[in-house]
């Protein structure tokens, strides 16, 4: 037989009232759910975008005039966007002081494709000679074997693995290496080597129902990397300077891209988790004090049994403690099962990149949060806790008569 | 008196929000073209009908518990709950796979909902069929 | 255990001392003196009644001696130690080891079975109450097939028992009952009385009873009497020649 302990009685006493019990710990559990699901999301993001721009590799980009906020959007979220301009921009800023580097990019409308398992995805041919996008990586997958022109790189997202052939407006390509996944919109993009991806345009008109009109002599976008002593913003600036109908942003840009399209979102839910913090701080307090002078007979009789003040103090106390406690463990569990599905949903219908963090980050999260949860409990409860361990014996068991 | 077994109604909503699911999270609305020239819906829509029926019945069966008295018949239906719970989740897994493409919507919204929700259908089921023994006083949800 | 005894016996160390003890309310505007200077002496194994109308200070009393309150003036002893003197701990320790309470109204813990409350008092103990024993005292009792059901499944009869059964759980010296049998019948109240008077006389139990009822004091071995804070002792052997 189980020996009787307090916090045994505690909880015995949670299940006198189970309706009070379910509300509070639901008020509890939806606080802690929502804040550490915003917290994930929020960590996700930065995760994410700390892979994906180290992805990128590249300081600054540039894209065509008034297309900067679709080509963000691109490289975030994978939205696919297709624009032109002149690739003589490229040797204009090779020129200039600071461009360590510079490999234009060419993007080509997605398919839209009414079949059910292949979706939309975003075809980009980069040059194999000057990128620094993917080429570090090829390096160290692909055995030293050169790159064919046919020859394609997918990310993460794209439904095809190594060795699969796939045909992209009539034109054959062989998948030779899946990117790692980064959250970000790279994850549904094609990689498609320059050479093959101009006779792939070329070819449209003859194989594919529908002719791609890209010039040989438009890039969509320009990556640069900026000399290690040279400062981004400087380089920026001066490249700003010299063009007329282009654009360049930098990847830090990416962040405040993403940072705006969350403040909505995040805002709403920490002003809800904050009001619902305090509501359930202001009905804890409340409802065990309700409790303690409900019980004040009950704990007279105990402390007339040998109960000292500090039993006393400790019974309501770890009544509160386990209602909070049970509620955030509940709530944490909620938002980890929701989150685990639903990630995906939320990426989408945000716009953000999301990369599940590392699990020290979220096993933190949620052991800094339980202790919130207690810790509302205890503060919560202390006054009433406190007022019946004060209370003299003869006092509590006359009034609770 | 007995009363209203509250696993029984838990149940019973969410065999509602299980039929709920498809509405509320789509799945795919797309058409596919056959090589004949003929439409048909996606894989995922029957996955849908599917699990639109076993909601139904588990709805009835949540009923059924709430309302019947005999602890051993509301035992055995808890099972039967239990185990119609476990298929809610497996129909879009393996049953009657979802779309291959992890980005449609049957995939991102449809499928963890249901896996969820079968998963508490199979909570209820099972932690129903062990009711405790608890004072009369302290009976859940009167 | 000590041998029974009537009297007073100056060289044996009381179980209760009271001197001239007072504990006065403030009512609104009116002070009210539930206890006056009252003085008393309950040595081991005596069976005290201490009858008097309701409000006339009998609980009062009965809390002062338990130190469940502290009196306005005057000195409380109870097993030769002053009640002043006592901080929380050592107090409570006392209640816990060696005083049994059985209060007016079965004052259970709900959610707690039978056998669990009997166990309760294990908790502010320094040993847990073995369920053995706890099932042992139920039987003794009469509870013998009650052991599982909760306060709410047991007649109001069935309820004063098991607090008795609560109250003897830690093998208490000095056992103190506030209106044991208020709301019993009157078959049910000669049940609860004849347990008391066996634990007096047969395990040599120190009793002080509270009642509002003076035919109850016939079950005790010495009777006071309580009215309007004044404690008077009836002569021992007037109580004798009515037992």
């Amino acid at each position: 037989m189980k020996d009787i302990t307090l916090p045994a009685l505690a909880l015995q006493n949670l299940r006198r009232k189970p309706y009070r019990t379910v509300v509070i710990g639901l008020c509890v559990a939806v606080a802690t759910g929502s804040l550490f699901a915003a917290t994930i999301v929020l960590r996700g993001v930065q995760h994410s975008l700390d892979v994906g721009r180290a992805r990128l590799g590249a300081d600054l980009v540039i894209v065509p005039a008034g297309y900067e906020i679709s080509a963000q959007e691109a490289f975030i979220t994978g939205q696919p966007s297709t624009f032109y301009m002149p690739a003589d921009v490229k040797t204009d800023i090779a020129a200039l002081p600071g461009v360590q580097q510079t490999s234009a990019q060419v993007f080509v409308e997605t398919l839209s494709n009414a079949s059910c398992c292949i979706g939309e995805f975003f075809l980009v041919g980069f040059e194999p000679d000057t990128d620094f996008t993917i080429s570090p990586w090829l390096a160290t997958h692909l055995d030293g074997k050169g790159l064919g022109p046919y020859d394609i790189i997918v990310g993460d997202r794209i439904l095809l693995r190594e060795g699969e052939t796939v045909i992209f407006y009539g034109t054959a390509f062989k998948v030779v290496g899946v990117l790692e996944r980064t959250g970000m919109g790279i994850d549904r993009t094609v990689y498609v080597p320059m050479e093959g991806m101009r006779r792939m345009i070329a070819d449209s008109a003859e194989l594919a129902e529908v002719t791609l009109a890209v010039a040989p002599d438009e890039i969509s976008s320009l990556l640069i990397s900026v000399a290690p002593a040279a400062d981004v913003l400087d380089v920026a600036e001066m490249i700003e300077a010299s063009l007329d109908n282009a654009r360049v942003f930098t990847a830090s840009q990416l962040n405040q891209a993403v940072a705006s399209q969350l403040q909505g979102v995040l805002g709403v839910t920490f002003g809800v988790t904050a009001a619902l913090w305090l509501m359930s701080l202001l009905t804890i307090g409340l409802v065990f004090s309700l409790i303690v002078n409900e019980r004040q007979r009950e704990l007279g009789i105990l402390r007339a049994m040998g109960a000292r003040r500090q039993a006393v103090f400790r019974l309501v106390m770890g009544e509160a403690g386990l209602l909070t406690g049970l509620g955030g463990l509940g709530g944490l569990a909620a938002a980890g099962v929701l989150l685990a599905g639903f990630s995906r949903l939320i990426q989408l219908r945000l716009h953000i990149p999301y990369l599940l963090p590392n699990w020290i980050e979220i096993i933190g999260a949620s052991l800094l949060l339980l202790l919130l949860s207690l810790l509302t409990g205890a503060l919560a409860s202390l006054p009433p806790a406190l007022a019946s361990s004060k209370m003299e014996p003869y006092a509590a068991i006359r009034k609770g008569e | 008196m007995k009363r209203i077994s509250a696993s029984g109604m838990v149940t019973a909503v969410l065999g509602l929000l299980i039929v709920l699911t498809p509405v509320v999270l789509p799945v795919c609305e797309g058409l596919l073209e056959l090589a004949s020239g003929k439409q048909i819906p996606m894989r995922c829509h029957w996955t849908a009908r599917a699990e639109m029926l076993f909601g139904v019945i588990i709805m009835a069966l949540g009923l059924m518990i709430a309302f019947l008295k005999s602890p051993g018949e509301r035992r055995r239906l808890h099972h039967q709950a239990a185990i119609l719970g476990a298929v809610t989740i497996l129909t879009p897994l393996f049953i009657i796979p979802t779309c291959d493409n992890p980005d449609m919507a049957c995939n991102v919204g449809t499928r963890p909902a249901l896996i969820i929700l079968g998963g508490l259908v199979l909570l209820a089921g099972l932690l129903g069929s062990r009711a405790p023994k608890t004072p009369p006083a302290a009976e859940a949800f009167a | 255990m000590m041998s029974r005894n009537n009297g007073h016996k100056p060289d044996i160390t009381p179980v209760i001392s009271l001197e001239r003890v007072s504990k006065l309310y403030r009512q609104g505007h009116e002070i009210v003196h539930a206890v006056n200077e009252a003085d008393l002496q309950v040595f081991p194994g005596d069976f005290v009644s201490i009858t008097g109308r309701s409000g006339s200070g009998k609980t009062t009393l009965l809390s002062l001696i338990g130190g469940l309150t502290t009196p306005t003036a005057g000195r409380v002893g109870i097993f030769g130690q002053a009640l002043e003197s006592l901080e929380d701990v050592p107090l409570s320790t006392l209640r816990a080891s060696r005083i049994g309470f059985v209060f007016q109204f079965a004052s259970l813990i709900p959610t707690l079975t039978a056998l669990d409350n009997v166990r309760l008092p294990g908790l502010f103990n320094s040993a847990q109450v073995d369920p053995k024993d706890a099932a042992d005292l139920l039987g003794w009792v009469g509870l013998a097939g009650k052991t599982n059901s909760f306060p709410s499944e047991l007649s109001g009869g069935q309820q004063t028992r098991t607090a008795l059964a609560r109250a003897l759980a830690n093998r208490p010296d000095l056992l103190l009952a506030d209106e044991p049998t208020g709301n019993l019948d009157v078959e049910t109240e000669h049940e609860i009385l004849t347990l008391l008077r066996d634990l007096n006389r047969q395990r040599g139990m120190t009793i002080v009873l509270v009642t509002h009822n003076p035919e109850l004091a016939r079950h005790g071995t010495r009777h006071l009497i309580m009215d309007n804070g004044n404690l008077t002792e009836v002569h021992s052997e007037k109580v004798l020649s009515l037992g």
